[in-house]
């Protein structure tokens, strides 16, 4: 099964996609913060990231710099409130960047499309 | 009687007493000495008509004719003894009441000098007049050209100064030459009479001869031209005549000034060894020289025409001198015009990023807000709505809650479209501009490493549809890049082409070099060799120059430095 991991300073947020990814079949890990998750990643085998982007502590951007950084090959997903960090160059280190939305399905897409794609 | 005579003798005026034969009984002092001759030789007992003056200046007759009347003779130019002078003549009869005519008293004063100054005065007004008419067809234009032409023009036109010929050398910017630069005047008599009688026709003043000069006579000035081609004279010739005059700025007579050797071309290509020379100085420098000579009718040059052509010289400097300002002034107006339109595009920009990133802002901020307890609704409204059954109570309102959320999120993305778009905007832009822009951002960089910037940009680059402000990050994080390859100073080349359909764009330095095996890995992300680097900075330029369908790849040589090259598709490229 693979391993998710949701990085998000809301609880309510993290509680939604925990429920909705594990509907799907994916094993879900949860984090608030940045730091929280480059230990995850770090001490766990993680194969995907949804990372939030504004967070209260270390935020998306330098967190996934980070990450990228602990595993050059991990796939991430930027999930954030705002459109306008997708012309961030730190950005474009993700594999995707999804906007938040009530509406999963963009969301879900993308993860299975990438996680397909690494089974393949 | 002899008071009388008294008074005659010592008059201060030439006084000469004949009788009705013409037998001279009485001269005086002053007369004696219009003529300088000796006091004690008496012209008494001569015949008045058979003096040498009288009878070559044509007054004999008028005087054996003389019987009644008065007869004033105001100016009588006489020729005495190889001496030319103006006498004014005044010879009464004398008349006796009883006998009648008895002799003749005559009048004579030496007015030579009287009639020179009228004659100067004639000549400084005509002076002043040409040189006014020059100084006022001067004021009308500011091109250099034009004023140059003009004061040959009026070096050389019959109402001006009226020398044949005349030629204008310039020094070069060196100052290492003086090169012929114009001429006027033609070296056929035959032209030269035609051309100025067309010229003259109906056309009294210098100023309307120097209006109609530019249509009759530029076309037949072909041979004075071509002498004025030929004509370079280094200024290390100390020997020159042209070089002397302008040296010691001051005007020369080439006669009997001439060097043998150094002015044997000039006198070779002029065909005279008479002319005048006089330097053109424009606020204590000189700037060239006017040769003027009167090749066809071989009329000596006097020294008052060096002079007046000297003041000619000195209003052509001064002119040149203000058409020199009135260029640099109207340069200078032109640059910050395009200073000024350039800042107030940019203000205006300024303004409109400022208004939109300000609403851009505070929607954000609400969106953010906003967003993640819609999500939240939405999502567990969904996420509910699916575990629900369809004739489940909740089932239609758990569906009212999702559809509403939805309405929201619609409304705020609208709102969001405000906000800076991350999308590239293609706009045709000139790539070298934007390379010059892009340069501008990283000057007090260059400065500070003492790096030499070397920038070869071709003009003729097609157009290019480009996102500049995303480019521009691409090129300073190619720029800062190299300025960082070469800490202790070097050069940054910057070069432009077109090749075949593509825009080629070359960023060179003259740091140490990249090795061959690392040379792949400089786009990735992280891929650094200094601690203080992100290493991004190339994964950046990379992916923006990928995102305009463009090319980008290094080649690099150990200790010689690295290039990196770009390729962008013109708008030709695309279209075929």
């Amino acid at each position: 099964m693979k391993k998710i991991l949701v990085v998000d300073d809301e609880p309510d947020i993290r509680r939604l996609y925990s429920s909705e990814l594990k509907d799907e079949g994916y094993n879900v890990r949860l984090a608030s913060d940045g730091e929280e998750a480059e230990e995850i990643v770090n001490s766990e085998d993680v194969d995907l990231v949804v990372l939030d982007i504004k967070m209260q502590r270390k935020d998306g951007l330098s967190t996934l710099t980070q990450l990228k950084r602990i595993r050059k090959d991990l796939r991430v997903v930027l999930n954030s409130a705002y459109p306008t960090f997708k012309s961030d160059f730190q950005s474009w280190l993700a594999d995707f960047y999804v906007v938040k939305s009530s509406n999963l399905d963009e969301l879900k897409k993308r993860i299975n499309q990438l996680l397909k794609y690494d089974k393949g | 009687m002899e008071a009388f005579e008294d008074i005659l003798r010592n008059a201060p005026i030439g006084v000469l007493i004949s009788d009705q034969e013409g037998k001279i009984c009485f001269s005086n002092e002053s007369l004696n000495q219009i003529f300088a001759r000796e006091t004690n030789q008496k012209l008494t007992g001569l015949n008045l008509c058979d003096l040498e003056w009288v009878k070559n200046s044509g007054l004999q007759n008028k005087l054996r004719e003389l019987t009644q009347n008065v007869q004033p003779f105001p100016n009588v130019p006489i020729r005495f003894e190889n001496k030319e002078f103006n006498l004014s003549f005044e010879a009464t009869p004398i008349i006796d009441d009883d006998r009648g005519f008895r002799g003749i008293i005559c009048f004579i004063e030496d007015i030579s000098e009287r009639v020179q100054l009228r004659q100067n005065l004639k000549e400084k007004s005509r002076e002043l007049s040409i040189i006014n008419e020059v100084s006022q067809a001067l004021s009308t234009t500011m091109k250099t050209d034009e004023i140059l032409e003009m004061i040959l023009i009026g070096v050389t036109a019959g109402q001006g100064l009226g020398f044949n010929r005349a030629f204008l050398l310039l020094l070069d910017e060196k100052g290492d030459h003086l090169a012929g630069k114009m001429a006027i005047g033609t070296s056929d008599p035959k032209e030269a009479g035609r051309i100025w009688e067309e010229l003259s026709k109906d056309r009294s003043t210098l100023k309307q001869v120097l209006q109609s000069y530019g249509k009759s006579a530029k076309q037949k000035d072909t041979e004075v031209r071509r002498i004025v081609e030929n004509l370079k004279i280094s200024m290390e010739d100390d020997e020159s005549i042209l070089v002397r005059s302008v040296k010691k700025r001051c005007s020369i007579n080439s006669e009997q000034n001439l060097s043998n050797q150094s002015d044997e071309y000039l006198i070779e290509l002029l065909g005279t060894k008479k002319f005048a020379v006089v330097p053109l100085v424009s606020k204590d420098n000189a700037i060239g020289v006017i040769i003027a000579d009167n090749f066809i009718t071989s009329k000596p040059i006097k020294d008052e025409e060096i002079q007046l052509l000297q003041i000619f010289a000195s209003q052509a400097s001064i002119a040149i001198e203000n058409s020199g300002l009135y260029n640099r002034l109207t340069r200078q107006v032109k640059e910050l015009e395009r200073a000024n339109n350039a800042l107030a595009q940019n203000t205006k920009r300024m303004i409109m990023i400022e208004k939109f990133s300000a609403i851009g802002q505070i929607t954000s901020r609400i969106a953010h807000q906003l967003r993640n307890p819609m999500t939240i609704i939405g999502g567990f409204a969904k996420s509910l709505l699916k575990k629900a059954k369809p004739n489940n109570l909740h089932h239609n309102s758990l569906e009212i809650i999702a559809a509403q959320i939805e309405r929201m999120e619609k409304i705020l993305n609208r709102l969001l479209d405000f906000t800076p778009k991350p999308r590239m905007e293609f706009k045709e832009v000139d790539l070298n501009l934007t390379i010059e822009q892009s340069l501008n951002m990283v000057e007090s960089e260059l400065a500070q490493e003492k790096i030499v910037l070397i920038k070869d940009l071709k003009k003729d680059l097609d157009s290019l549809q480009i996102d500049a402000e995303q480019l521009q990050v691409s090129l300073v994080n190619i720029f800062r890049n190299s300025i960082q390859a070469m800490p202790s100073g070097g050069e940054l080349r910057v070069a432009t082409w077109l090749e075949g359909e593509k825009a080629m764009i070359e960023i060179k330095d003259k740091g140490a070099g990249i090795e061959e095996k690392h040379l792949k890995s400089i786009f990735d992300p992280f891929y650094t060799t200094r601690e203080d680097a992100d290493g991004l900075g190339l994964t950046i330029a990379s992916e923006i120059i990928r995102n305009h369908n463009g090319q980008i790849w290094a080649k690099s040589q150990k200790k010689e430095g690295t290039s990196i090259y770009i390729k962008l598709p013109t708008r030709r490229g695309e279209v075929q």
